[in-house]
């Protein structure tokens, strides 16, 4: 029996997406497999480790508890969007400065969710932050580098005032 | 982890989501799947038709007015506890949505979802039953209104007809104003094993003039543990009171042995929780 397909329209990374999808397909996975944008990982698949956060319409969401349909007319971004003209995005440098990764199994989740954290809220203090980070599980358990890496991202933030996650305000249709 | 394969349809309106609710009967409303998608992931829910209110911008709205406040359905836990002016007349829903879960989950779980999923561990069920939530559905007969105390019948089971939806959530002002929200997490899941939401008022002279005391996690359903709002009424809230009355009101629970759990364990649990939840709630600015 062919299954019913939904045609979807996506900006993913700044890049218009049209796409027939199964309804239930995860945004993760339509994300890797169709799209080929790999560094969104799957971790738990169960809503738990955050390894698979992506920004939708700017803010930090599961993607493995989305389905791609309801990601319809948004604005997604992943890992793979963060950098801008081969420059680094602050969270990155803030990152690789700090070591705010081990394995990097987790290291994309990590960087969406502390994209977000840094956009939405620059002055969160470091309990605020840790706070947040219980949306991600580091299996190495690295989260002291994290934090440092986050604390690095809002100073680098800082210095260049501008909106980190900006690029992903705002749904086409919402 | 995949869901088996359904149809999905976006309703535009609710009459339309109430329309396909009545075609199909084995069909689900999905409003930010932070329950639903993961229960088709494990394939413990299969709905033939899945319809999508994410869409439906009646149901996102929070409003508060001089004498109530109107929460959608689809509003989400992020959008209702960065909302100033529902924090001015109910802190609670902040403090209370601060320990659902995450920052991602909180970008999409919905009010409405949770209280529709009725998981008996909900941290918002504790908030509805001590606020006197009333629980506006829609169905084929047009609207009505189920008060909280009715609303969670069996664990992961709402009075909500098969051809009905839940639109808002409504509760009148003011609340009393002390209030506060009290969690003892599972260690591992982070549901609570235990949550007290505590509503407060008191007359010029300290005496208590109106407290709601209610529970989650613990009990079978969630509860209002009345008893120990009754030994409250009228008391200089003193810790011998305070004691006395949470013991009486962790006896109103129904609990069994659950996992490592005992039934005496979660009562007594409750205990202390309702009398921390009383102290820190009675020590608060109003």
């Amino acid at each position: 029996m062919a299954e019913e397909r939904v045609a979807i329209q996506l900006i993913v990374n700044g890049r218009a997406v049209r796409g027939q999808v199964e309804p239930r397909m995860l945004l993760a996975y339509y994300l890797r497999d169709e799209l080929g944008l790999t560094g969104t990982h799957v971790g738990c698949d169960t809503s738990q480790c955050g390894a698979c956060t992506v920004l939708l319409d700017g803010l930090a969401v599961k993607s493995c508890t989305v389905l791609a349909v309801q990601a319809d007319g948004c604005h997604v971004t992943t890992v793979e969007g963060l950098a801008e003209d081969g420059q680094p995005h602050p969270v990155q440098q803030a990152f690789q400065e700090e070591h705010g990764l081990q394995c990097g199994f987790c290291t994309p989740g990590a960087l969406m969710l502390s994209a977000w954290l840094v956009d939405h809220h620059p002055q969160a203090d470091e309990a605020a932050i840790r706070e947040a980070l219980d949306g991600l599980i580091c299996r190495c358990t690295g989260y002291e580098n994290i934090v440092r890496a986050i604390q690095r991202a809002q100073a680098l933030r800082q210095e260049t005032a501008e909106p980190l996650a900006g690029r992903a305000q705002g749904g086409v249709s919402r | 982890m995949i869901p088996q394969s359904f149809r999905y349809h976006r309703a535009e309106t609710v009459d339309e989501a109430l329309r396909l609710l009545r075609q199909e009967p084995d069909a689900k409303i999905l409003a930010g799947g932070h329950s639903l998608l993961p229960l088709m992931k494990l394939r413990l829910a299969r709905p033939r038709l899945v319809i999508d209110i994410g869409r439906i911008a009646e149901l996102s709205r929070v409003e508060v007015s001089r004498d109530r406040v109107v929460l959608g359905a689809m509003a989400r836990y992020y959008q209702v506890a960065s909302h100033e002016a529902l924090a001015q007349v109910a802190p609670i829903m902040r403090e209370a949505i601060a320990v659902i879960a995450d920052p991602q989950v909180r970008h999409r779980g919905t009010v409405g979802g949770s209280a529709v999923h009725a998981d008996p561990t909900a941290d918002l069920a504790a908030v509805f039953l001590a606020t006197d939530a009333e629980f506006v559905v829609r169905g084929s007969q047009g609207e009505r209104r189920i008060a909280a105390q009715e609303w969670y019948v069996a664990p992961m089971m709402a009075a909500l007809g098969a051809d009905e939806m839940l639109c808002r959530i409504e509760w009148p002002l003011p609340l009393p104003a002390q209030q506060g929200y009290l969690k003892f997490p599972h260690p591992a899941s982070g549901y609570a094993l235990a949550g007290v939401a505590v509503l407060l008022s008191r007359a010029a002279d300290g005496r208590v003039d109106a407290v709601h005391v209610a529970v989650t996690g613990a009990g079978d359903l969630p509860f209002r543990a009345e008893s120990a709002e009754k030994a409250l009424a009228g008391q200089w809230l003193e810790p011998r009171v305070i004691a006395a009355a949470a013991e009486q009101g962790a006896a109103d629970g129904q609990y069994r042995d659950d996992g490592p759990y005992s039934a005496a364990y979660r009562q007594n649990l409750v205990r202390v929780m309702i009398q921390r939840a009383l102290l820190k709630v009675s020590e608060s600015s109003t």
